[in-house]
């Protein structure tokens, strides 16, 4: 986590997408992989707001949002997807601007199979692949997210 | 591991290849042959006595090489040679004060046995033909009616009820042979103690005498025991304890007494059961009035079938009612059977599709040449058990509901269902009716009668509608050859008897009793499962050894059908110095309700399933109807898969969500989005991530954590797809 700190955001989206490229994600892999990458790409556009009470109501609704837009985009590419469900955020959430991701996402937008694949089963499986990609933001770049929804939940019960 | 282990003492007889029958063993223990041999063998009290110790000393297992004969001797006699080490027949015959040289003599040909019948014209000696002893008395018990699950509750109450009331005859009979002499008892205690030894290469009679002298015969008030010692070479089975108490009272069984290693009177008389028949043994000083018998089956029948709510009594009208009768009857000239103003219906089945027949010493037997041309007698179990299709071949009348030929004093004619019998294709539109499926058809959820309601009995009648559940000993068993596995060569086989594996087996008489007292113990511990009080409590249908559940005990049939897992365990059966995987049988009619509850009994479910045979094993399986509407194949498989799914549904623990998660994975959702979907009301990713994605892969790294969502994903989908109907085995919310 230290370490996490010293490093910038962006640095740690880097590192995230490598680790997403490193894991062995069984007999759908290279979908799989290109799924959650592409989520990570939606996460990482979002910027919490600075307040406490104010990052807490956020990330309760910010997961199921993705989720949600992710269903209900009717784009055929994995690329326009990923663009739909950003916009569709867009009017409710502060967007994080940052450099262009290059290589590490490039395979979003290209046109193949595997992007198809990815696409078809962001569609189909979107629950458990946020769920996953929620917990690789919240270890590799936010993991402040983790404390800060259990807060919630705390309040909750 | 086997998942139930049963030890009833080390084997008993073995057959010698000398006899050209092959080298096999037989699995029935000393205990069991030597109470059976004495229960259908002895004409009197000594006879009794000395059949109960005449194999004394088979657990020496001390055996010799005649050279001579070319086979093996198993010397085992108590007898009255001062140089044998096995002198101990006049001790013991004197102790239970019966004549000296009965046992000593039990072996030999007839002329030179003091005992009136030889073990072999007992529980016969042909092995691998099947026989019962050809002196040897039964009782048999047939119905004249095709196997049928809105039957078997009438059937199953009659064989009861015939259980019980030979039982009780042959209990009493004996308890007047043992009171005629001390030491009178009731219970009979064989102990064996296995004992490590070292004994000298060959052994020397004051080795062998030494152990024989450790042998013991005992009374206490009540109860015969008789100690054997087990000489074993292998240290860890050194020190095993087994005790077998014969209950010769007429109690019923209960799960706690089979846990005790008593065994009970009713299962040593019987020797076969299933749908269609039920023999028995019964003792040679036993005086049997056949009409006097049927008469007190009818009566001990009648008492149970009314007090599970079963009407056997009809009005003539109602009976009338029951068929279209082409042409003009008159009734009044009918020979039919009455009871009061009523028909008794019961009566009927007794005299029409039931028979109970004495097979005397000496009765059915035909002769038999083997292939060496050598004729003898045989009395062979499978033309006995086929006796019941014998009887019904060539009645002249169809039953529409059950197929049985049967032949009746009522008129012939249409049967007439009825306009609350809603599932007619499965009687059609015409034909006869049988007397049992007149009771059936009888006993509507509408039959109250007149009288019933004039004694507040009301509310609709469910004893014979809807849920059902009967589990009974059958005597359909098997046995696996190549899973039996010797323990040990006894260090007392000085001859080699046990040298080579010996894994061929074979089944006479006795054996029937053993797989019968399996079958028993298997279905008796499902009942101490299913209530604590269970355990000391007989079963609710004892003496046939059966579980028996109706309608009104819907709640019970499905705790029971929980635990039928049971039945695909595997079995085995340690009979020193062999261990063997066994597969006893069970007969199983089986229905039960799981969502339908308020009109399950308006329904004819008994029509839509059929009773099966399930061999316990884990290769087993049988038909399953829920519902009135959904028919599936069970077996070991399903109650995994089944555990499965409640292993996934452990953190959601309200039935409605249950529910909408099992909807959306018979849908095809992945289960994760299915605990997203029984939780769509909190609008949230916590419950599908905390209630599933948390406890199921928590622990792993994340890759892994995805893998083994996969893993699940994927197990649940065959699951889905293999039980579409699945979500009827789970409990639908109530409305609140």
């Amino acid at each position: 986590m230290t370490e996490n700190k010293k490093q910038s955001r962006e640095e740690r989206l880097q590192k995230a997408y490598q680790e997403i490229a490193d894991m062995q994600l069984g007999e759908r892999d290279a979908e799989v992989k290109l799924a959650l990458k592409a989520l990570l790409v939606i996460r990482g556009s979002i910027r919490l707001p600075e307040t406490p009470d104010a990052r807490r109501r956020t990330l309760q609704r910010l997961y199921p949002a993705i989720v949600k837009y992710t269903r209900a985009s009717e784009a055929e590419t994995l690329g326009a997807l990923v663009n739909d469900v950003i916009g569709a955020l867009s009017p409710d959430w502060d967007f994080s601007s940052h450099r262009a991701l290059g290589d590490p996402v490039r395979d979003i937008y290209q046109e193949s199979e595997t992007a198809k694949r990815a696409r078809a089963l962001l569609k189909e499986e979107t629950v458990p692949l946020v769920i996953l990609v929620k917990k690789i933001y919240q270890s590799l770049i936010e993991p402040e997210e983790t404390t800060e929804e259990e807060q919630e939940e705390a309040s909750h019960v | 591991m086997a998942n139930y282990q049963f030890n009833f003492g080390p084997i008993s007889r073995t057959v010698d290849a000398s006899t050209g029958k092959g080298d096999a063993i037989n699995f029935a223990s000393l205990p069991i042959h030597e109470m059976t041999v004495a229960l259908l063998a002895s004409e009197n009290r000594d006879e009794f006595v000395a059949w109960l110790w005449h194999d004394l000393f088979k657990p020496l297992f001390w055996w010799k090489l005649n050279a001579d004969k070319n086979k093996f001797d198993w010397v085992h006699c108590p007898n009255n040679d001062p140089r044998s080490p096995l002198n101990a027949e006049a001790q013991w015959a004197a102790f239970t004060k019966i004549q000296p040289g009965l046992v000593e003599t039990h072996h030999r040909k007839k002329e030179e046995r003091r005992l009136t019948h030889g073990e072999q014209e007992t529980v016969n000696n042909e092995f691998d033909q099947v026989a019962i002893g050809r002196e040897a008395r039964f009782l048999q018990l047939s119905f004249l009616a095709e196997p049928a699950t809105h039957t078997a509750l009438l059937r199953a109450v009659i064989a009861d009820a015939f259980m019980e009331v030979v039982t009780k005859e042959v209990a009493s009979s004996l308890e007047m042979q043992l009171a005629t002499e001390s030491p009178t008892f009731k219970r009979v205690r064989y102990i064996f103690d296995f004992k490590q030894v070292v004994l000298s290469n060959p052994p020397a009679d004051s080795e062998i005498q030494s152990l024989a002298q450790q042998y013991a015969l005992n009374s206490v008030p009540d109860e015969l025991s008789i100690k054997h010692l087990v000489p074993i070479a292998q240290p860890d089975l050194d020190g095993r304890h087994v005790e077998v108490i014969v209950d010769l009272t007429a109690e019923p069984p209960t799960d706690e007494q089979f846990g005790q290693g008593i065994i009970s009177l009713v299962e040593l008389l019987t020797v076969y059961q299933d749908s269609r028949t039920i023999l028995m043994g019964i003792p040679h000083f036993l005086q049997v009035d056949v009409e006097q018998l049927k008469n007190n089956v009818k009566s001990a029948a009648e008492q149970r079938l009314k007090s599970l709510d079963v009407r056997v009594r009809a009005s003539i009208d109602e009976i009338r009612k029951q068929s279209t009768v082409q042409g003009h009857v008159n009734w009044n000239a009918l020979q039919l059977r009455r009871a009061g103003q009523d028909i008794d219906l019961l009566d009927h089945v007794f005299a029409e599709q039931m028979e109970i027949r004495l097979i005397d010493s000496g009765a059915l037997i035909q002769q038999v040449r083997d292939r060496q041309e050598h004729t003898f007698e045989l009395r062979l179990l499978s033309d006995i058990v086929a006796h019941p299709i014998e009887l019904m071949a060539g009645k002249p009348r169809h039953c529409r509901f059950c197929g049985t030929t049967f032949d009746s004093s009522f008129p012939q004619g249409e049967a007439t269902v009825g306009h609350d019998f809603t599932d007619i294709e499965h009687v059609g539109f015409g034909g006869d009716i049988c007397p049992m499926c007149r009771i059936y058809m009888l006993n509507s959820h509408k039959s109250r009668t007149p009288t019933e309601r004039a004694q507040g009995i009301t509310g609709d009648r469910k004893a014979y509608r809807g849920a059902f559940a009967l589990m009974a000993p059958s005597s359909h068993f098997t046995y696996r050859e190549d899973a039996c596995q010797r323990l040990e060569q006894p260090p007392l086989d000085v001859g080699g008897r046990f040298a080579s594996p010996l894994q061929r087996a074979t089944v006479t008489l006795q054996e029937y009793n053993l797989f019968n007292m399996i079958s028993r113990r298997i279905i008796a511990g499902l009942w101490a499962e299913l209530d604590a009080g269970n355990k000391n409590l007989p079963l609710p249908l004892p003496y046939l050894g059966a579980i028996l559940f109706t309608q009104d005990q819907n709640e019970k049939i499905r705790a029971l059908f929980d635990r039928l897992e049971a039945l695909f365990e595997s079995v085995e059966l340690m009979a020193y110095p062999f261990r063997v995987t066994v597969q006893p049988a069970v007969e199983l009619a089986f229905e039960m309700a799981v969502n339908d509850r308020k009109q399950h009994h308006t329904k004819h479910t008994y029509l839509k399933t059929s009773p099966t045979i399930v061999g316990v094993d884990p290769g087993s399986k049988f038909t399953l109807l829920v519902d009135n509407r959904l028919q599936m194949e069970v077996n070991r498989q399903f109650f995994e898969d089944r555990k499965k799914l409640r292993e996934l549904l452990r953190d959601i623990k309200d039935q409605e969500r249950q529910r909408y998660w099992l909807l959306s994975i018979l849908q095809g959702a992945d289960p994760v989005t299915a605990t997203d979907e029984a939780f769509s009301d909190s609008a949230s990713l916590g419950a599908a991530e905390r209630q599933f994605w948390d406890t199921q892969l928590s622990g792993l790294s994340l890759a892994k954590q995805w893998q083994q969502y996969e893993k699940i994903r994927d197990e649940v989908r065959r699951i889905a797809a293999t039980y579409p109907m699945l979500i009827e085995f789970f409990a639908k919310p109530q409305r609140r």
